[in-house]
């Protein structure tokens, strides 16, 4: 499995730095751009995946987008803990991927910009799915951003993992809906 | 009084050393580097309190140097690992969950300091965490408390029963 990185476009939010920290006016900002360029994102994907994948949002495809993901993802030369810059571009257009694969197959979930809790809360001021109803807690949300860099962080660390993690994640998400 | 305002000026510093990190591709990104420089700021942190002398020590009530000692314990663990976040608050499924040092990779570490009782609400803390590591939702693969002697007590590390509630639970103890 190979990326055709030749015509990929990185994502570039208009805003430097961590979503909790910047301004409200200037995370709500950067949650309505990130919003708008979802389309041209899983434009952006399906050309980087499509020697392998043919991208789409069936179970096969998204099994499929977790096998190339896991066997292309890349750490920094300099600094091994982190991601190659271009991989968190990625990371980003996959959390577009799944999070609106489990949208549409969920109608009572939704993009969220997050701002319930204060700063301290990892999902403050981020893109996150809300409108589960089947938890006790009313704040619960998924960051499938946070999820998929992590992936990513495991996967270049070497961290023992489960054969696959997309599906499963949409699934148990899918559950709460 | 002197201590916590000392470490109140650190905290700022810190707020200020992450919101001047860019230069990234999207918020992962910034968020793995930003914390990186949030690691050298904590180091400030602890040199900072290091430097207080005894008698400004005595002048701070005991739960204010319980916690000082506390935060001391979990920034020296969190600068053990590259970009780990300190005190961030997960929402699982029953409820928010504080986590004292979570690191890129998703090992979320619970920090201790002194002899650990299996209270009640250490139990709630070992129930979530247990959610969260069978949660595939939740981004946290493994869960691992680290427990350090007071300098006040003497004391250190879990009592026999809460021992083997985190041994039953899968929860590491350091």
């Amino acid at each position: 499995m190979s990326a055709n990185w030749d015509c990929y476009e990185p994502y570039l939010p208009p805003y430097r730095g961590p979503l909790s920290q910047l301004p409200r006016a200037a995370a709500r900002e950067s949650y309505d751009h990130w919003m708008r360029a979802r389309p041209d994102r899983w434009r952006q994907l399906r050309r980087l995946v499509e020697i392998d994948v043919n991208l789409d949002q069936s179970d096969a495809s998204i099994r499929l987008l977790d096998q190339w993901f896991r066997q292309n993802v890349e750490a920094d030369d300099r600094d091994p803990d982190r991601l190659r810059n271009l991989w968190y571009s990625v990371v980003n257009d996959v959390t577009v991927v799944l999070g609106d694969t489990l949208i549409d197959r969920c109608p009572g979930l939704q993009w969220e910009f997050f701002i319930r809790t204060g700063a301290r809360d990892l999902a403050y001021q981020k893109h996150v799915i809300t409108g589960f109803t089947r938890v006790p807690n009313p704040k619960y949300n998924l960051d499938v951003d946070r999820l998929v860099a992590t992936y990513a962080h495991q996967l270049i660390e070497g961290s023992p993992l489960p054969d696959t993690l997309f599906v499963p994640m949409l699934s148990a998400a899918a559950e709460r809906s | 009084m002197c201590v916590g305002l000392q470490a109140g000026a650190f905290a700022v510093r810190t707020e200020q050393t992450l919101s001047e990190s860019g230069g990234l591709t999207t918020d992962s990104a910034a968020t793995a580097t930003g914390l990186g420089l949030l690691g050298k700021s904590l180091n400030g942190i602890r040199s900072a309190t290091s430097l207080t002398d005894d008698a400004a020590r005595s002048a701070v009530p005991q739960v204010l140097k319980n916690k000082q000692a506390g935060d001391a314990a979990a920034d020296s663990i969190a600068s053990r690992y590259a970009g780990a976040q300190r005190e961030v608050t997960l929402q699982a499924a029953s409820g928010p969950r504080r986590l004292d040092v979570l690191t890129p990779q998703g090992l979320a570490i619970e920090s201790k300091v002194g002899r650990v009782s299996y209270t009640s609400s250490v139990r709630q803390q070992i129930q979530r965490d247990v959610e969260l590591m069978n949660d595939p939702t939740s981004g946290v693969r493994a869960v691992e408390w680290h427990f350090r002697t007071s300098a006040v007590t003497g004391l250190g590390g879990p009592t026999g029963p809460l021992r083997a509630a985190l041994n039953v639970a899968g929860i590491g103890i350091r």
